[in-house]
């Protein structure tokens, strides 16, 4: 009986959820890793790779298939202009961290009316049709196993970048040890702007594949800006591994805490309620993180 | 109770000798009723009536003031400042009329307009420079139901009734009856209507779909009452968040006939996108005013859902054509020289009615008009129809249309039929 088919649906739905979660948080933290501090900025990517992603498809009339790539890999390349023409420059005159982070928050304020300015406050909507699937009683569309298969794509690529190449091996040495880092040669500053640009495209994919699930709307980033927050901090600020972690506990609570709360007569506006419990729990018990789990990444933090 | 007959006995008594006189059947009418809801000053009360409608004007002019002042809270500037501008002409139009007709037993009608800008604060500055400063004693407004509630204490504690035009807000009941006042029906009818038309498709399950909100949980609350426990599921989701997919699985899990709808558009099209998804097809689809708008066909998924669920639903239909509508519309673009806009008609009406009220009331005085206005309201039938009030205040009379979604070439909405506080549901197709 607990074990029921319905419940199959809700641990998909939010293997889905937190699939997105994973794909928009896993930029902040790469970027934490490199520069220790969290990019404010980073959930307007989100937004502007789904508008990207919309003109192409819809205006240019691509495609939505065709257009996800080209909107993530441009939105990449946003990502990599933001550094550069602004925290690059702040860091260069010996900027705080506070001035960072004040400067993100303002960055990603200014991006957001930016883009009401040009799309106005309305929805748009992919034409793209997304087939969904009965397989026995569970229900599927292309486009959540299309999200499902993006997030695990991408964390077998990270697994790859960061074990086999020598490149993933730079930016894990940048981040433990920037001195020895630079000493030994690795050029820094290509390295954040590669690190930059990967976020973007993950945050670009991420923000389409789910304004393809629900709307795109120049508030797109907003809605995930907590959970993104909270995926990072549940993970263990900073740690791959650990968000990946974080990421699907918080989708599955939140799918999961539906459940009681619509059983009992509560409004389900209250599952993102029972995702923070969550998050307030785990921070209780392991104030450092998932990541503290992990012996290894313990090791290196302390 | 053996006082209360003979009280009554007495007032019709009074009524009869009325008659008699020949003052005419409609002055004992009026005397009954102005009897009946007070009955401590019957006897002078019926006396002035009466005196009034024999021509010895004199008795009652000297009660009332030369100019006698219609309060009219609206919103005339910002953003439904456009809407309220034109809604105050027929406050205009009706004081006008008035005016022509000999005014109220001698006394000149004037409107004393104030701006609210559709903001509760600026409300309660407003409707305090009517009452401080003009020493106006009865209102027509205000306009929206936000502003209604929180002008609402000050109005009482000044003993000043007001007489909204469209403020429809469920939540009003609560403190109407005694000053509170509107010529509109509360949105708790149209959840009455919703019922008898989810009755009358034979839906046994029902699961209640709405936006976190006052409208959303407005409508829930309204339907359980009339539906109780066929309603077997209650959802209300958070419109920020952008993802319901759980939410509509449980409903799929629920097992129900029928799903009640209550949304905004934005957050809606994405309700119904994943309930396409999740295969929650086989249910059939109801819904309030606010589901009946083409905005919803923005997304071809959404579209295709509500077309599949064959969305039906009720919103307020435009009052039956009748002498007295036409009689407005007629004199409306005499004097503006354009049709009359929304809620003129409604504007018109509770200006009648407070003037009404001034005039049965035999006094300019807050308290004793509003003892008159549920009177007044009794007997009028206005462009909107008829006025008759229930205890909370409330205009009784309801009527609305029954929708539902069609696809010819494009996706659009049908009259199906019609539901009235009078003969109940009525379904032509």
């Amino acid at each position: 009986m607990i074990f029921d088919a319905s419940l199959i649906q809700t641990l998909l739905n939010g293997v889905i959820t937190g699939s997105i979660y994973f794909m928009v948080s896993i930029g902040l933290t790469l970027q934490y890793q490199l520069m220790k501090f969290p990019n404010l900025t980073h959930a307007e990517l989100f937004t502007i790779g789904a508008f990207i992603t919309y003109i192409f498809a819809d205006i240019v009339g691509l495609g939505y298939w065709f257009s996800l790539p080209i909107g993530a890999v441009l939105t990449g390349g946003v990502a990599a202009l933001i550094y550069l023409i602004v925290f690059k420059q702040l860091i260069k005159r010996g900027a705080s961290l506070s001035h960072l982070i004040i400067a993100a928050a303002g960055m990603g304020i200014l991006l957001r009316y930016a883009l009401w300015e040009a799309a106005g406050r309305r929805s748009y909507f992919y034409s793209e049709f997304f087939t969904p699937y009965d397989i026995g009683s569970i229900r599927l569309s292309v486009l959540w196993i299309a999200i499902i298969i993006v997030a695990a794509l991408t964390t077998l690529m990270l697994f790859l970048l960061f074990t086999k190449t020598m490149l993933g091996k730079a930016v894990r040495g940048l981040s433990s040890n920037p001195l020895l880092a630079r000493v030994s040669g690795i050029d820094a500053d290509k390295m954040t702007i590669l690190v930059w640009f990967l976020s973007g495209v993950l945050a670009g994919l991420a923000g389409s594949l789910r304004a393809a699930d629900t709307r795109l709307t120049p508030e797109l980033g907003v809605e995930v800006l907590i959970p993104m927050f909270a995926v990072t901090v549940l993970g263990g600020i900073g740690s791959v591994s650990g968000a990946f972690m974080g990421a699907y506990i918080l989708g599955l609570a939140e799918s999961f805490g539906v459940v009681p709360l619509s059983s009992l007569g509560f409004p389900t506006e209250y599952k993102a309620l029972t995702a923070f419990a969550a998050l307030v729990i785990t921070i209780l018990i392991l104030p450092t993180g998932l990541s503290s789990l992990l012996s290894k990444e313990r090791t290196r933090r302390d | 109770m053996n006082h209360k007959i003979s009280r009554r006995k007495a007032v019709s008594t009074a009524a009869a000798v009325g008659a008699a006189v020949g003052v005419g059947v409609v002055a004992g009418a009026a005397g009954f009723f102005i009897g009946s809801s007070a009955p401590r000053e019957q006897k002078t009360v019926t006396l002035t009536n009466q005196a009034t409608l024999t021509q010895t004007q004199t008795v009652t002019a000297s009660k009332l003031p030369g100019e006698i002042k219609i309060g009219v809270l609206l919103p005339l500037s910002g953003d439904i400042g456009p809407i309220g501008s034109k809604m105050l002409n027929g406050a205009k139009l009706a004081a006008k009329l008035l005016n022509n007709w000999g005014g109220i037993a001698g006394s000149t009608v004037s409107i004393a307009a104030e701006d609210t800008v559709g903001e509760p604060t600026k409300a309660l500055d407003a409707v305090k420079k009517l009452v401080e400063v003009d020493g106006v004693q009865v209102i027509a407004g205000p306009a929206t139901s936000v502003e209604f509630l929180t002008i609402a204490e000050y109005l009482k504690s000044r003993n000043v009734p007001a007489i909204s035009m469209s403020a429809t807000a469920a939540a009003i009941s609560e403190i109407g009856g005694d000053y509170i006042f509107r010529v509109v029906p509360s949105d708790a009818e149209q959840t009455r209507a919703l019922a008898d038309l989810i009755t009358s498709k034979g839906v046994n399950r029902l699961a209640t779909f709405v936006v976190s909100n006052d409208y959303g949980i407005g409508i829930e609350t309204g339907l359980k009452k009339h539906l109780g426990n066929k309603i077997v599921l209650s959802i209300r989701y958070d419109p920020t968040k952008g993802d319901y997919r759980e939410e509509l699985n449980r409903v799929k899990q629920a097992n129900v006939d029928a799903v009640l709808w209550a949304m905004w558009v934005d957050s809606g099209i994405v309700v119904f996108k994943q309930a396409y998804d999740l295969g929650l097809t086989n249910i059939l689809s109801f819904g309030g005013e606010g589901m009946s708008d083409k905005a919803f066909f923005a997304d071809a998924k959404a579209a295709e859902y509500l077309l599949l669920t064959k969305m039906t639903g009720t919103k307020p239909a435009p009052p039956a054509e009748s002498l007295s509508s036409k009689k407005f519309v007629e004199a409306y673009r005499k004097e503006f020289g354009e049709d009359p806009g929304l809620f003129a008609d409604t504007t018109y009406d509770s200006t009648m009615v407070s003037a009404l009220a001034v005039a049965l009331a035999g006094e300019y005085k807050g308290a004793k008009i509003a003892s008159m206005i549920k009177t007044a309201a009794y007997h009028y039938i206005g462009p909107s129809g008829q006025k008759m009030m229930n205890a909370s205040g409330d205009a009784e009379q309801a009527s609305y249309e029954i929708w539902r979604i069609v696809k010819d070439g494009e996706y659009g909405f049908k009259k199906i039929g019609s539901w009235d506080s009078v003969t109940g549901i009525n379904l032509t197709s």
